[in-house]
């Protein structure tokens, strides 16, 4: 992303990486998953992230969908291959690590060029 | 499933069993439902729980301790062997029962076993070794642990908490318990003795006051010998009633229940403060606010120094008006009420509260005027009490004051109309000054010339005959002398306290050899155990000093009745 480009620009993007979050809302590991990935949403803001969060209290049927079997788990599921983070996502280098985030985004820069 | 696929798998699964590892999970998603976990919250709760109960043992106990299932130390505790000062090994087993006081150790030994076989809490107090040779009080509980709520017994967990200070406080509250009490048992016997010694020469002060009074004609002189009369009557007074009052609070009155005829104790009551109301210009009216039991349950002898109390104190301090005495039942509370109404100078409010304690009277400067021992409320109230009841007062000062008796009645009978009831109860005489005659023989024993004399002076004025001794030995010899003559004692009067041989003995000697007649005791001496020594002693009847005339007279006059009984029936008893 270059800076000279409008903010507004950027945001009009069509996200590339898009995540959901299984949580058991209101549970204290879920409350902290959820928590963190905000951190990490702020504070790496040049992460294009879609991301969705589903309370498997109200909808286990999604987890069920996603194979996802505990909360909180965060899955990557666009662009394949699909990675799950099952934890309170604490280690916040090693999650950007896990999503290929860094890759990911070059990827993302290139397509436009292409 | 291909190998990037499986491979892909076996990674999530890995991560799982690692987040389930690390407690980052908290729900799992089953087939059909969702399982929150909350093992971290538990856990949380625990080591919270953990943490209070051993701030709550390390605040409250100085040591904690654990046994096997058998009530054995298998692992010594480190606060055990510190608190008791135990040598390492030393509490292992049974050893930490050596840690107990020589003298609680059996009964500890004992409860312990108690409490494993019964698997039941121990909680016991005892003296616990503590540094260098010291012996400290601790309190010792121990419970059972269960592996679950109805599983066997696992161990025995323990804990002992000093209260040193505490049993101290408690020692010395009872050592001062103690001294209080032997401290209110002397007092009482100094007021036994010190009536004891006052009633004695009052005795002669009354009595010679009597005496020289029938011989004097000049109104100067008789009015001495009156002022003489009532100043020892009023401290005679005193006396009987800081008796009684040391009685009260030695629990010592003994409350004689018996049926009493309401009519005939007010009638009773009515004639003996007739007189004092004539004298104070006052009427005494009595008024029925409802109908009355017949007859009622109580101590007719306390009810009656009660109203007479009462009535007596409205008489005093009232001037002009009159005096009333109300009577009521309260059905519900099963009570006998009296109201004491008069129209005397009242009593001021902050007074009031004070009334019934002891030494009160309602305004200093009206009480010389009135006379009294500021004692008479006080036994009031407690023999109220002691019936069941208590005694209230209304009043308003300047406009009189209203003393409100209640008492329980027991069981009582049929409820009447009292007005028509006291009509038919024939009006009693009023005490008469006239001497009653009397026709005897008596032997009047007393070591004290003087009292010898009065009593001799009030005998045969009253017709009858006296021979008198000055001792217990005198005594069995005239009546030895007497049987063997024609004359015959019909009552002995023996004094208790003499020396050489005191009236008691002499009584038991004179029943021993047959002697049957009445003896009538004459001690100084008011307390119930000092009468009770009387009677086994084989007296017949008691008079105590002071000597009043009437008593004595109306005593010697049953007497010589009942010994003429015996003579004319020649049944000599052992007595």
């Amino acid at each position: 992303m270059s800076h000279a480009e409008p903010v507004a620009q950027a945001n009009e993007k069509r996200p590339a990486i898009h995540l959901k979050l299984f949580v058991a809302e209101g549970e204290p590991n879920s409350t902290i998953a959820q928590a963190n990935l905000r951190k990490l949403q702020r504070v790496n803001f040049q992460f294009d992230l879609a991301v969705e969060i589903v309370n498997v209290l109200d909808d286990y049927q999604a987890a069920l969908e996603h194979r996802v079997l505990v909360t909180p788990c965060l899955v990557l599921h666009t662009p394949l291959p699909r990675v799950m983070i099952v934890g309170t996502l604490s280690d916040q280098e090693k999650v950007i690590g896990a999503l290929r985030l860094i890759e990911q985004e070059r990827l993302v820069e290139q397509e436009p060029t292409e | 499933m291909n190998e990037e696929d499986l491979k892909q798998r076996l990674g999530e699964a890995e991560a799982t069993i690692d987040a389930l590892r690390r407690q980052e999970v908290d729900a799992v998603v089953g087939s059909d439902r969702v399982m929150v976990l909350r093992l971290r919250e538990a856990e949380q709760k625990l080591r919270e729980s953990e943490q209070r109960f051993r701030v709550l043992v390390e605040t409250t106990a100085q040591a904690v301790w654990e046994t096997d299932a058998a009530g054995r130390v298998v692992q010594e505790s480190a606060t055990w062997l510190q608190y008791t000062g135990q040598k390492k090994g030393g509490s292992l087993g049974d050893g930490w029962l050596q840690a107990f006081h020589p003298d609680d150790r059996d009964e500890m030994r004992e409860k312990w076993r108690e409490a494993v076989d019964s698997q039941r809490t121990l909680d016991a107090e005892c003296r616990l070794h503590g540094p260098g040779d010291t012996w400290r009080w601790t309190h010792v509980r121990a419970a059972p642990i269960r592996e679950s709520a109805d599983g066997p017994v696992t161990k025995w967990v323990g804990m002992n908490s000093d209260i040193t200070r505490r049993k101290t406080a408690e020692a010395l509250l009872e050592q001062a318990r103690d001294r209080a009490e032997s401290a209110s048992e002397a007092r009482g016997e100094f007021v036994a003795n010190m009536s004891h010694e006052i009633r004695t020469p009052m005795t002669a002060i009354l009595g010679y006051a009597d005496i020289l009074g029938n011989r004097l004609d000049d109104p100067d002189d008789l009015e001495c010998i009156e002022t003489i009369r009532s100043n020892g009557r009023f401290l005679l007074q005193i006396i009987n009633d800081i008796l009684d009052l040391s009685k009260i609070d030695a629990g010592q009155i003994p409350i004689q229940r018996k049926d009493v005829s309401v009519a005939e104790l007010i009638i009773e009551i009515l004639q003996l403060m007739e007189v004092p109301a004539k004298e104070n210009r006052l009427s005494l009216q009595v008024e029925f606010a409802t109908r009355l039991p017949e007859t009622i349950e109580t101590d007719p002898l306390r009810l009656r120094q009660i109203l007479v109390n009462l009535l007596g104190n409205a008489i005093k301090f009232t001037t002009e008006g009159e005096v009333r005495l109300i009577a009521r039942f309260d059905s519900e509370r099963n009570r006998i009420e009296f109201d004491v109404v008069d129209t005397g100078i009242g009593i001021h409010p902050a007074e009031r509260e004070h009334l019934f304690e002891p030494f009160m009277q309602s305004d200093a400067s009206s009480t010389r005027a009135a006379g009294g021992t500021g004692l008479g409320l006080t036994i009031s109230r407690q023999l109220a009490r002691m019936l069941g009841g208590d005694i209230a007062v209304h009043s308003r000062l300047g406009e009189g004051s209203t003393f409100m008796l209640s008492i329980d009645c027991g069981s009582h009978g049929q409820l009447r109309e009292m007005q028509r009831e006291l009509e038919n109860v024939s009006p009693v005489d009023a005490k008469t000054s006239d001497t009653p005659q009397l026709r005897g023989r008596i032997l009047l024993v007393d070591d004290r010339r003087e009292i010898r004399f009065l009593a001799e002076h009030l005998i045969t004025d009253a017709g009858a005959s006296v021979i008198t001794a000055g001792g217990g030995e005198e005594a069995l010899a005239l009546i030895e002398e007497d049987r063997t003559g024609e004359a015959t004692v019909d009552v002995i009067l023996m004094d208790v306290q003499m020396p050489v041989m005191d009236g008691l003995e002499a009584t038991r000697r004179l029943r021993q050899k047959g002697f049957d007649r009445p003896v009538v005791a004459l001690t100084a001496s008011a307390m119930q155990k000092d009468r009770d020594r009387c009677f086994a002693a084989g007296c017949n009847d008691f008079i105590s000093k002071p000597i009043d005339r009437d008593i004595l007279l109306g005593k010697l006059s049953h007497w010589i009745e009942q010994s003429r009984n015996v003579a004319s029936a020649k049944t000599p008893s052992d007595g």
